[in-house]
């Protein structure tokens, strides 16, 4: 099991620049979060890590060999996306069972018994038609294909979009079960942070095409603290950290502090607490980019 | 999703900490076998590397031991260790807190004695 | 040959043969429809066979350029997303429209062979290699329409509205527009421009597919 990762990616579409030289590294055996806005460029970064997109500039490649058009590069990598219910030339007819049926054809290690209990598990029929289906049907197809590929780099593009809270719940237990077993990498891309925060062993936050974050969960939280009290004991004790989202109400302040190691307390009178996963991003991201 | 985990705490914290409550509370035994790291997982849904981190936490602490090929046991003497560690963070982990409230709201030493003696009783 | 290659040769093979099925079944269907339409016919069995003949003609040269203009947007694009290279999609169209065209014309050779019908086999051989010729072009087409939408299409209907004007602006005028004089080199003609379309559109369609992407 190796490395899959990105150096310098940059992508333009025309003169908009999506990606701005990214650097990303995605090691065996861990489950990622991917978090970001809409059109922050989570699903270009990750059309690009697996080929199905080309990079305007830098390169990719797993276990340091390029990744693009190599047969023994993508038979580990699966990327399973948002199907679409429409096509260009009207809605998408194809059958389940014939989605299905071209994963099986293409991802060597395809687990048909597995796809089979997934399908049973989610109540899917599959004759129905890809334009037929629910949000959550559809949500429940892409993890099928997913988890049933087996390939040692799986890579979800928002799984959980369409499903309702019990669905989801299924969804993170299948994860876990699957990497228990067998310590699959995984990719999750998610606008639902806090519910799969403790999932993820490593997160990667991306604003604006740039990666912000990258780093094990627990030592990021670990250095994320929420910082209230009177306007200028907050002032004085975050002086030397950088903040984020300050926020006033009255005399009272409170501001998101991400500081650079854990820090063993803050000077002065005020209240110190830590920061969900979700917020410490809400935070990071909120103020960051001007609204068009 | 965590069941009844906090945000306060390292996850991996949580669960080293709830197996020592456990151990207090004799709902694990000395001798008797803890869930193992993927069961863990599976039941707080957290990543099976974090339930792992929790449980060598106590490893380390020696307050579980591993038989190869079986499992993590309560090893002997783990609760008298846990009591003994958690007296020494008392004072940092509950009194320090119980104290700055009862300044704020003006309780004198002698009203904290009296009160200790009534809720004790 | 990889084990990525063999698996996206097999899995354009069986399309192909689906659409073989498809083509057949709706054939089948027509054939019904000719023997009720053909029982007054001073002679139903030769009525039907020119039916099958001529339709099935026709139908080759369509289907292979639509089914492959559908390719880009929709089953390259699929095939793509489940890790398929872009060499292998390249070859898999290729793939596709040979097992299709192939089988689709020993069909007919056969066919042609036990009713004895040779008069037939020319027309039916010439109709099968210019349908192999514009695969390549419903390839570019939809290629285009995968990238640029379907204004392409618009764009595509218009031209062909142009030149179906000329040709019947020509043709009611009586102008020449020196066609007759090729005569019994039509053949040769067809099979040249057959060829010509074929290499320069499956070039197009490889410069196409190298820089596509699953949108």
């Amino acid at each position: 099991m190796s490395t899959l990762s990105g150096k310098n990616i940059v992508k333009k579409y025309g003169k908009d620049t999506v990606l701005k030289n990214v650097d990303v590294e995605i090691e065996a055996g861990k489950i990622y979060g991917l978090i970001g806005r809409n059109g922050a460029g989570k699903t270009t970064l990750l059309s690009i890590l697996t080929a199905q997109n080309p990079a305007t500039e830098g390169t990719v490649t797993l276990d340091g060999k390029p990744v693009w058009e190599n047969e023994e590069a993508l038979s580990h990598i699966c990327y399973s996306r948002e199907i679409s219910q429409v096509t260009m030339f009207g809605p998408n007819t194809l059958k389940v069972k014939d989605y299905l049926g071209t994963a099986k054809a293409f991802y060597a290690n395809w687990d048909e018994e597995y796809a089979k209990e997934l399908i049973k598990l989610f109540n899917i029929n599959p004759k129905k038609r890809i334009n037929k289906l629910s949000k959550g049907m559809l949500s429940a197809v892409t993890i099928i294909v997913a988890m049933a590929s087996k390939a040692d780099i799986t890579i979800l593009d928002e799984p959980v979009a369409g499903l309702d809270v019990v669905a989801r719940e299924q969804f993170y237990k299948l994860v876990i079960d699957e990497y228990a077993a067998t310590g699959r990498t995984f990719v999750i891309s998610t606008h639902i942070i806090e519910e799969a925060a403790s999932l993820f062993e490593k997160v990667i936050i991306i604003d604006d095409g740039q990666i912000m974050i990258e780093e094990n969960t627990e030592e990021l939280l670990a250095r994320a603290y929420r910082v209230s009290g009177e306007e200028t004991s907050v002032d004085a004790a975050v002086r030397d950290f950088k903040t984020y989202h300050p926020e006033s109400i009255g005399r009272n302040k409170v501001v998101t502090v991400l500081a650079d190691e854990p820090v063993d307390g803050f000077a002065g009178d005020v209240q110190v607490e830590p920061v969900p996963l979700q917020n410490l991003f809400y935070a990071m991201c909120v103020d960051g980019r001007k609204e068009a | 999703m965590l069941d009844n985990l906090g945000e306060d705490k390292s996850i991996y914290l949580q669960i080293s900490e709830m197996i020592e409550d456990e151990i207090l509370r004799d709902i694990l035994r000395e001798e008797e076998q803890v869930p193992s790291t993927t069961e863990l997982s599976k039941f707080y849904k957290i990543n099976p590397a974090t339930a792992a981190k929790g449980i060598n936490l106590l490893v380390d602490k020696d307050i579980l031991y591993k038989k190869r090929g079986i499992g993590m046991f309560v090893q002997a003497g783990a609760k008298e260790k846990i009591m003994e560690a958690r007296k020494k963070s008392f004072k940092e982990t509950y009194l320090k807190k119980l104290i700055t409230e009862a300044k704020l709201i003006g309780i004198t030493k002698n009203d904290l004695k009296r009160l200790i003696d009534e809720i004790t009783d | 040959m990889s084990s990525l290659a063999k698996r996206s040769a097999k899995y354009y093979f069986k399309e192909g043969l689906k659409v073989l099925a498809l083509v057949l079944g709706i054939e089948c269907c027509l054939v019904i429809e000719w023997f009720v339409l053909g029982a007054n016919e001073k002679n139903p069995m030769d009525y039907l066979f020119q039916m099958i003949m001529s339709v099935g003609c026709i139908i080759v040269v369509m289907i292979n350029m639509m089914h492959s203009f559908y390719g880009p947007n929709w089953y390259d694009s699929l095939a793509m997303s489940m890790g398929a290279r872009r060499k292998d999609i390249f070859i898999g169209e290729l793939i596709k429209q040979a097992t299709f065209v192939g089988s689709y014309m020993v069909v007919y050779i056969i066919l042609i062979a036990i009713f004895n019908k040779y008069e037939y086999l020319l027309l039916m051989i010439l109709s099968n290699i210019v349908s192999f010729a514009l695969g390549p072009v419903g390839l570019v087409i939809g290629h285009k329409v995968h990238n640029h939408g379907k204004i392409i299409v618009f764009i595509i209907a218009m031209i062909a509205g142009c030149g179906g004007g000329f040709i019947g602006f020509f043709s009611a005028t009586g102008v020449s527009i020196g066609i007759e004089s090729i005569g019994a080199y039509v053949i040769i003609a067809v099979l040249i421009i057959a060829v010509i379309i074929f290499a320069l559109f499956e070039f197009w369609a490889y410069k196409l597919n190298q820089k596509s992407m699953v949108r």
